[in-house]
């Protein structure tokens, strides 16, 4: 092996290696965003899971507001940025046809 | 040095001989490590290359999968805020005596929900810091 050989070589192995060590780093980062993505998802999962919570107890609270004409309840609702009408019984169903 | 041999029929036969040297055996013509050395550093390094642009290219889609999910977890970071807000003043309230937040309360005690409200207190405060630095 002759010198211009000699370094040829040792280029292309100086390059391999620098090849392998970026390899290696990049997949250690790649399993590190992948571990961040999952922890994100499960977040997300278990957000929509409190969604359906979130949902009972607004209308729990404007259910118990509406029932009673609780003003806590409604200015309480309100602050959250919620508000609900209540609606006025039926016209029909309250007047009896005269007969 | 050559040699002669005599056939009946009258022909001559002529064999050239060289003398070896004495002391020199014929040594087979030498080979470098080179090319082999050369074809598999081009093996192992066209591996290590195609290692890195898979690699490269599964850290791209997993930006981007990130990034795609930021807007689903600000709305989860809110929506976890809203609730942990309304819990708290729900059970603030009911602490004051209301009968109806009480009433909520109690029935989500039941089912194993027991609201904290310094932990809603403090979730707003940090989605409300969360959203000022952004």
């Amino acid at each position: 092996m002759n010198k211009p050989q000699f370094w040829a070589a040792t280029a292309l192995g100086a390059l391999c290696l620098t090849l392998a060590l970026a390899n290696v780093t990049m997949a250690s980062m790649n399993r590190s965003l992948q571990s961040d993505i999952g922890v994100r998802q499960q977040y997300v999962q278990q957000s929509v899971q409190l969604e359906g919570l979130y949902r009972e107890i607004v209308r729990a609270l404007a259910e118990l507001g509406a029932r009673n004409n609780d003003q806590d309840v409604r200015a309480l609702l309100q602050q959250h940025g919620i508000s609900y009408t209540v609606n006025a019984p039926p016209a029909a169903a309250a007047a009896k046809p005269a007969k | 040095m050559s040699a002669q041999t005599e056939t009946g029929s009258g022909s001559k036969t002529v064999v050239a001989m060289h003398a070896a040297p004495v002391g020199t055996a014929a040594k087979p013509p030498a080979h470098s490590a080179f090319v082999p050395v050369l074809f598999f550093g081009l093996a192992v390094l066209t591996v290590l290359g195609w290692q890195t642009w898979v690699l490269a290219s599964e850290r791209s889609n997993l930006n981007t999968a990130y990034e795609g999910q930021q807007q689903t977890v600000d709305n989860a970071g809110k929506l976890r805020a809203s609730l942990d807000g309304l819990a708290a003043d729900t059970q603030r309230l009911a602490d004051r005596g209301n009968g109806n937040a009480a009433l909520l309360v109690t029935e989500l005690k039941k089912r194993g929900i027991t609201i904290n409200p310094q932990a809603g207190a403090a979730a707003a405060a940090a989605a409300a810091a969360a959203s000022a630095a952004r």
